[in-house]
């Protein structure tokens, strides 16, 4: 079935914690849409607690037990995952769409040799065995470059260094082909020339196997580095969204601009002080009507304490959710 | 001549490794967590120390703090060598030097209050008065950035970025003269972590602080300190003004490290220096120049001859054949 | 694996050694044998004489050094009591403890790992709930109680079970149901954190992932993880065991090692105690041995660490 040039669609996603008690209800996303078209590279930006991780497992449906999905839809290849019952979104995870996690070191089960851990997917999903399991094998530690695969499927995860089981779980991640690969943090625990490494693997593999691959990250750098398209996330929003370039060059929201303004950079040494932001990020139990960011935004309105921001259209594929750019 | 605060000469570390049973302790492996690490540094600049996990720059600063005896090698503070400092004169150094680690979740006891943390090195040097001491934490924690009325709470009452200033106002209590700052912002929230980082350059100029920075984002080092050292497998590869190293870096490895920066923007995907293979173990780095291994422009030599520190006409110093006199 | 396992078979040796010298140590301080021995008015040469007799006026490393030596042939002298060597005394009612304690263990094992299993996946259900005050409530009973309890329900009002004795399996259930009431809540308690905290691991996530069933992720991955810290403790729990048969056994008017311990304290028979103390402690130091090797076959990082 080919549903055009769109891989995956997010509509109105609310993905909300409740807490131990039943009454502290986290609002961890909020009304989250958007599209992913095939091919293409979404980052998702945001800072601890702005649902940018809850997004993803919402999308993977391994959320955590008090999480749950309340309203919206995923749709996936036009089918909707959130109506899938367990044993058939089973069969699609780890097959067409497939997620690396942040810490290489605890990705994987330490009891177990990583060649067991690489089978699992590929004799669930593949009904592989044998030699054509083995040949499977060898060939997925070499894409993901790994010298001597024999003897490294033969080991355990302590016998490796981050970046090399870093690569093995990207093996994992890409063993039955999926056409979507999510990437949380995926190298924010890694050493600089190694993430540089794993992040040449990651663009080698999107483009060498046809991903559509959304990033979860913190870094701008990051996006930078592999997305054509960012999504920015406050407080369980989405606050901006546009092209990689726009963003960088032409932010709208006064989150996004404060953000951008407040990375220090080697290669423009001089300024002494940092624009920074004042304030942390809100509670999500205890949001205050309007927008979440307005305590701590540099040119608030009075308006913004009161309600919250539509999207309002900037450029064609630009969108921002700020009053002072409905302004504008 | 320069009066240097510190002043760290030839420091070597070495552990010695696996369970060797108790008995023989003489021919166990070693591992040369710093091997040869020499800096000075001026009353009120600052030292980055970066490179890559295992490169020795963790083990450096617990060296500084006396956290671990030194192998061989010396630290002078303030002119008095205090390496092998005890009792009282280590004490009088352990109250000059302070540390802020990483993570401000598990640095401060959850069970006090922000006033006694603070509060705490105070008391147990106990030279001051219950009014003085009152005084100064409520003074602290403003130059900090908090309330007042943040005294009487608890640790878990605030976010990740007003706990590191409340880390910092402990830090600060004792108004040391060098503070050993261990990946400072690196749990913080990224739109934190430039309060923190402007907060830490006021601090030094108010109380004319010196620090030592240990951070493996390039750029925050960069944008913090006057002087950074690259280290390697235990030594120090590359060091110079900041501002030459992440502009121009000399030795193969800086480049590589710094050319591994994630772009600043979109279109800064610049033609990066990769490197191949892993970071040896430091159990057993190779011959010659540790480098070599995954070095672009290994020579035959390299193999074979470690190269020595040398000086470059810009004045900074670089460990590498390629550098040094032909 | 072999560095591992003779690293471990020193440290047990040298706990033998220890073990031993602490009862030799023990058995000398614990007053002169000869004056037990001899009648009351018995004359200084006499008491010199006997103190010879034994060799007891020998330097203390040469009768430690045959103290060991008897102790590797098996030689703990004779029972006062019984007339009899201590060591083949001991050796007979062995078996009976060991069919209790280990009976126990496997109890134990079996009931607490799969109440805690089920107690840590249904989380918050009425099953953990009962689990949690069922483990409560076992610990904080004393065994003697449980044990007379147990008699007055099971044999004394129902006649289901004989009340005490030992002539067939039917009267095993009562004192093993006993004994092992401890330990299955002991081993529920570790299981259900342990499954908890391995549920909530990254791996686990990861596992999820790939597309796996969740039967398959508990049983393969999150058990085995589980059980680590499982087995860490089965060492503690044996010896717990091993001891807790004192009482057990009295209650049950068991044949066993701990009812015979039981008689020679009361009747100071001292080379039989001091037989079954090195007798328990060496058999306890090699099941912890065999525990630590189970332990590097099950956890690859013990094993290559």
């Amino acid at each position: 079935m080919n549903h055009g040039d769109t891989l995956l669609q997010v509509k109105d996603l609310k993905t909300h914690i409740l807490g131990r008690d039943g009454l502290r209800v986290t609002k961890a996303v909020d009304g989250v849409s958007f599209d992913l078209k095939r091919g293409e590279t979404l980052g998702i930006i945001g800072e601890s607690g702005s649902g940018k991780t809850m997004t993803a497992l919402s999308i993977m449906r391994i959320l955590p037990e008090a999480a749950r999905v309340i309203s919206g839809e995923i749709l996936f290849n036009g089918e909707n995952l959130l109506k899938k019952g367990d044993a058939e979104m089973r069969r699609l995870r780890g097959e067409q769409m497939s997620m690396i996690l942040q810490d290489p070191m605890v990705s994987l089960d330490p009891l177990f040799t990583v060649g067991s851990q690489l089978a699992e997917p590929l004799k669930v999903h593949r009904r592989l065995s044998g030699a054509p399991l083995a040949n499977r094998m060898t060939e997925l530690m070499s894409a993901v470059s790994i010298p001597s695969p024999e003897t490294r499927l033969k080991q355990y995860p302590h016998q490796m260094s981050g970046g090399m089981l870093q690569r093995i779980v990207g093996a994992i991640a890409i063993s039955c082909d999926p056409q979507l690969l999510i990437a949380d943090e995926p190298t924010t625990a890694l050493d600089p020339t190694v993430q540089a490494q794993f992040l040449d693997l990651l663009e080698t593999l999107r483009d060498s196997k046809h991903l559509s691959v959304i990033v979860v990250t913190h870094d701008f750098g990051v996006a930078a580095r592999l997305c054509d398209r960012v999504m920015v996330m406050y407080a369980g929003r989405v606050v901006e969204m546009g092209p990689i370039r726009e963003i960088f060059d032409h932010p709208r929201h006064p989150y996004t601009k404060a953000l951008l303004a407040s990375i220090p950079d080697a290669t423009e040494l001089g300024a002494r002080r940092l624009r920074s932001i004042e304030g942390s990020p809100p509670d999500l139990a205890m949001l205050p009507p309007g927008c979440p960011f307005a305590p701590r935004c540099p040119s608030v309105l009075e308006r913004c304490h009161r309600e919250y921001p539509g999207e309002f259209r900037i450029a064609s594929e630009h969108v921002a959710s700020c009053w002072q750019v409905s302004a504008q | 001549m320069t009066q240097y605060l510190l002043e760290a000469d030839n420091l070597v570390k070495h552990f010695p490794v696996g369970r060797g049973g108790g008995f023989r302790q003489t021919n166990r492996p070693m591992i040369k967590a710093v091997d040869g690490v020499s800096f000075k540094l001026e009353a009120g600049t600052s030292l980055g120390l970066v490179g890559e996990s295992g490169c020795g720059k963790t083990t450096t600063a617990r060296l500084l703090l006396r956290l671990y005896d030194v192998t061989a090698g010396s630290i002078r503070f303030g002119g008095e060598e205090v390496q092998n400092a005890t009792g009282k004169p280590l004490r009088a150094y352990r109250n000059q030097v302070q540390a802020v680690f990483q993570d401000p979740y598990s640095s401060l006891n959850p069970r006090m209050r922000v006033r006694d943390i603070v509060a705490e090195p105070l008391v147990a040097q106990g030279q001051m008065g219950r009014k003085e001491l009152r005084d100064w934490v409520n003074e602290l924690l403003s130059v900090v950035g908090l309330d007042a009325n943040a005294a009487h709470r608890f640790p878990h009452e605030f976010s990740g970025g007003q706990r590191q200033r409340i880390a910092i106002a402990r830090g600060l209590a004792l108004r040391p003269r060098l503070v050993i700052l261990d990946e400072p912002v690196s749990a913080l929230d990224v739109s934190i972590r430039a309060q923190i980082l402007n907060l830490l350059q006021d601090l030094q100029d108010k109380f004319n602080l010196s620090y030592v920075l240990i951070a493996h984002d390039l750029d925050v080092v960069a944008h913090m300190c006057d002087v950074i050292a690259v280290m390697y497998l235990g030594k120090i590869v590359e060091m110079g003004t900041a501002d030459s190293i992440s502009r121009a870096p000399a030795h193969p490895y800086t480049q590589a490290l710094f050319s591994a920066r994630l772009p600043a923007r979109p279109d800064g995907r610049a033609a990066r220096i990769k490197l191949s293979g892993e970071i040896p173990s430091p159990l057993n780095p190779p011959p010659g120049c540790h480098f070599h291994t995954r070095c672009p422009h290994v020579m035959a030599r390299c193999r074979s001859a470690q190269p020595p520190l040398t000086t470059l006409p810009d004045g900074r110093i670089a460990a590498c054949h390629l550098l040094g006199p032909a | 694996m072999l560095r591992y396992f003779f690293s471990r078979l020193r440290l047990a040796v040298i706990t033998i050694l220890g073990v031993s010298l602490i009862v030799f140590v023990t058995s000398r301080m614990s007053g002169d044998v000869t004056l037990l021995l001899l009648p009351q008015d018995a004359s200084e040469a006499d008491i010199k004489a006997m103190q010879h007799e034994l060799g007891l006026d020998a330097p203390y490393y040469v009768q430690y050094y045959k103290f060991l030596r008897n102790v590797a042939d098996g030689d703990f002298g004779e029972s006062l009591r019984y007339r009899e060597p201590a060591f083949s005394l001991i050796m007979s009612r062995l078996p009976a403890t060991l069919e209790l304690a280990f009976s126990a263990f496997i109890l134990s094992t079996i009931v607490g790992l799969l109440m805690g299993i089920v107690s840590a996946r249904m989380r918050s259900s009425w099953i953990d709930y009962f689990s949690r005050i069922f483990s409560i409530t076992a610990q904080s009973m004393p065994s003697f109680w449980v044990g007379i309890m147990l008699i007055l329900v099971f044999a004394v009002e129902l006649h289901w079970l004989p009340t005490s004795g030992a002539q067939g399996v039917e009267y095993l259930v009562l004192p093993v149901v006993t004994l092992a009431l401890v330990p299955i809540a002991s081993t529920l308690r570790i299981t259900r954190s342990a499954m908890l905290q391995t549920l909530d691991a990254d791996y686990v996530k990861f596992l999820r992932v790939k597309g796996l069933r969740e039967q398959f992720i508990v049983w393969k991955h999150a058990l085995r993880n589980a059980l680590v810290p499982v087995i860490a403790i089965s060492g503690l729990t044996l010896g717990f065991l091993i001891g807790g048969t004192v009482i057990v056994e009295s209650v049950f008017a068991w044949p066993g090692l701990g009812n015979l311990m039981v008689e020679s304290i009361f009747t100071r028979d001292y080379p039989v105690i001091q037989a079954g103390v090195l007798v328990t402690s060496i058999f306890l130091i090699f099941l912890n041995l065999a525990v630590d090797l189970l332990f590097g076959v099950i956890d690859p990082r013990v094993r290559f660490g």
